[in-house]
């Protein structure tokens, strides 16, 4: 005599628990990580009037100062250490120092500009320059667009223990 | 209307009589579905489907980071428990829409979390991970061939493109690219486990794994267009373990399961295996005399597929076999003479040989025609 067939296996109850959690624990990690990292508020400026959006996402450059060896930075991965500058003064933001340093340099603000999906931007004569962006709704672009072009733009970031800056918003001085 | 023109002609053919029409004709007209009406409800869900979505993407920098990530795994839960109570209730097509669904929305969640936590990668690897959280969901819940072609994408496009983006990278790289190379012997394989999924989803599996498998042999063949020196040769045949170890599983499947007919087994498996060995394992200079060798492998393998077609009654891929040949007959005379007017006599051995392949799949059909009739 034959038996009902089992229509809902446990292997099948167990794929379709995989993806649950293996995104709840995905969650945790990276959530525990950008928490654990250190949070950086760096100056962003739109580096191409044409070019501030493309798709969803606004492009930025981040407006802090290179220092370091800048042929570090010519072939593959470019590293950065973050410090803030005694510079800043009359209440304005501290301003965000990125060394560029060597792969094995020790560094307690390390940034993977690779693993950040940086662009970097190599040039003769001047230290490079690094791009990212942040994703936004359509019906918001124009309006952080002009926000962009009126300048006091910054963006808030943290950076993780392995060198990931993940950009979190923007922030505008400006109403 | 074309349902009727067909009774005329088999009641003309003797087939049926008028009274077995005319309760045909009803029977139809009592069975016929509302296809407009369902058509219009559809586009109005779509409609609905795609509003919803493009008021979420208009706002979608206002949404908390967490919110969208707890909706996200809230929607992939409703859609495990729907598979689950579709299933238990036996409503087998929602089920089936259900894990289609899901499998996407995985990949929706990929893209969420790359979003969202700032990860970057190449692509492949997204489609990867893809594979490897979807993947087994669509295989032990998959009941037909849309889910099984599902998977089949799933299962081919990522490791496809890990093995080219990877290519000429040295350490275990080779044999990760030989898996990715086996992914539809894997397929064809996967299809012959009766226990594993209903009929539909292994026919399903089985088109996949049986189309790349030709495919590939048949565009690795055109390594015989050009050199190939000892040390590739030598790199692919590291590529080729996983494809010839699958392979041998995969016969040994056939062998016991008897789900694929006996005479194919060999042709689909080790024809395949053994050209692209030749193509691509065996050293060989460029020139007229590897490009002929190559011909003459290309036709074997294809002529072995058409003659285990031809005797199991597999029409469409003896059709197939047959229009690979002639299309690879005219291409080597423009391989050789840069052009088919170059010369009459390749117009004329060209033409006969068409003619020949014509005939020849005329006789064999007709073979098979006069044989049916006899078991009958």
């Amino acid at each position: 005599m034959s038996s009902m067939p089992n229509l809902v296996p446990k292997t099948l109850v167990a794929a379709l628990l995989l993806p649950l959690m293996w995104f709840a624990g995905s969650w945790v990690v990276q959530q525990r990580a950008i928490g654990a990292g250190s949070g950086w508020v760096i100056p962003v400026e739109g580096y191409d009037p044409r070019d501030l959006l493309r798709g969803h996402n606004i492009r930025f450059r981040y407006a802090w100062a290179v220092r370091g060896d800048a042929r570090l930075c010519r072939t593959g991965a470019c590293y950065l250490c973050l410090t803030q500058s005694p510079e800043a003064q009359n209440g304005a933001p501290p301003l965000v120092v990125a060394t560029i340093v060597a792969a094995d340099h020790s560094c307690r603000h390390r940034v993977d500009t690779a693993a950040s999906d940086i662009v970097v931007q190599r040039g003769f004569g001047r230290q490079p320059q690094f791009f990212s962006r942040i994703f936004v709704s359509e019906s918001r672009a124009p309006q952080m667009e002009k926000r962009l072009q009126a300048g006091g733009v910054a963006v808030e970031t943290s950076l993780t223990a392995d060198g990931r800056l993940v950009n979190q918003r923007l922030v505008f001085s400006h109403p | 209307m074309a349902l009727d023109r067909k009774f005329e002609e088999w009641m003309a053919a003797g087939l049926i009589d008028s009274a077995t029409a005319d309760r045909l004709r009803a029977y139809e007209a009592g069975h016929q579905r509302p296809t407009l009406m369902w058509a219009i409800v559809g586009l109005g869900l779509l409609a609905l489907l795609l509003g919803v979505l493009l008021v979420i993407s208009a706002n979608w920098d206002r949404i908390p980071h967490g919110l969208k990530l707890a909706a996200h795994l809230l929607a992939l839960a409703g859609l495990a428990v729907a598979i689950v109570q579709c299933r238990r209730t036996r409503r087998n097509g929602w089920a089936e829409a259900a894990l289609c669904g899901f499998a996407g929305m995985v990949m929706a969640g990929i893209a969420l979390h790359a979003q969202v936590f700032q990860l970057v990668g190449p692509g492949w690897q997204a489609l990867l991970l893809w594979l490897l959280l979807a993947g087994p969901a669509l295989l032990l819940g998959g009941a037909t061939r849309v889910s099984a072609w599902f998977l089949a994408g799933l299962a081919l496009a990522g490791p496809a493109l890990m093995a080219i983006d990877t290519y000429g990278l040295g350490g275990w790289w080779p044999l990760w690219q030989g898996l990715a190379m086996a992914m539809p012997m894997l397929l064809l394989g996967l299809s012959l486990l009766v226990q594993l999924a209903p009929p539909g989803f292994r026919a399903g599996l089985r088109e996949a794994g049986i189309i790349f498998v030709l495919a590939a042999a048949s565009v690795v063949h055109f390594a015989w267009a050009e050199s190939l020196g000892r040390a590739d040769a030598l790199e692919n045949l590291v590529r080729f373990g996983p494809v010839a170890a699958l392979t041998a599983l995969t016969v040994l499947a056939a062998r016991t399961s008897h789900e694929l007919p006996q005479p194919l087994v060999l042709p689909l498996t080790v024809g395949p295996l053994l050209a692209g060995i030749a193509a691509l394992g065996v050293p060989h200079p460029e020139g007229v005399a590897s490009r002929l060798v190559g011909l003459a492998i290309f036709i074997g393998m294809w002529a072995w597929v058409a003659r285990g077609a031809a005797l199991c009654g597999w029409s469409a891929l003896f059709a197939v076999a047959t229009a690979a040949i002639a299309i690879r007959i005219f291409i080597v005379y423009l391989e050789l003479f840069g052009s088919l007017a170059a010369t009459g006599t390749g117009l004329i051995v060209g033409g006969v040989l068409l003619v020949g392949l014509g005939l020849g799949w005329h006789r064999i059909l007709h073979w098979r025609q006069h044989h049916a009739g006899a078991d009958g």
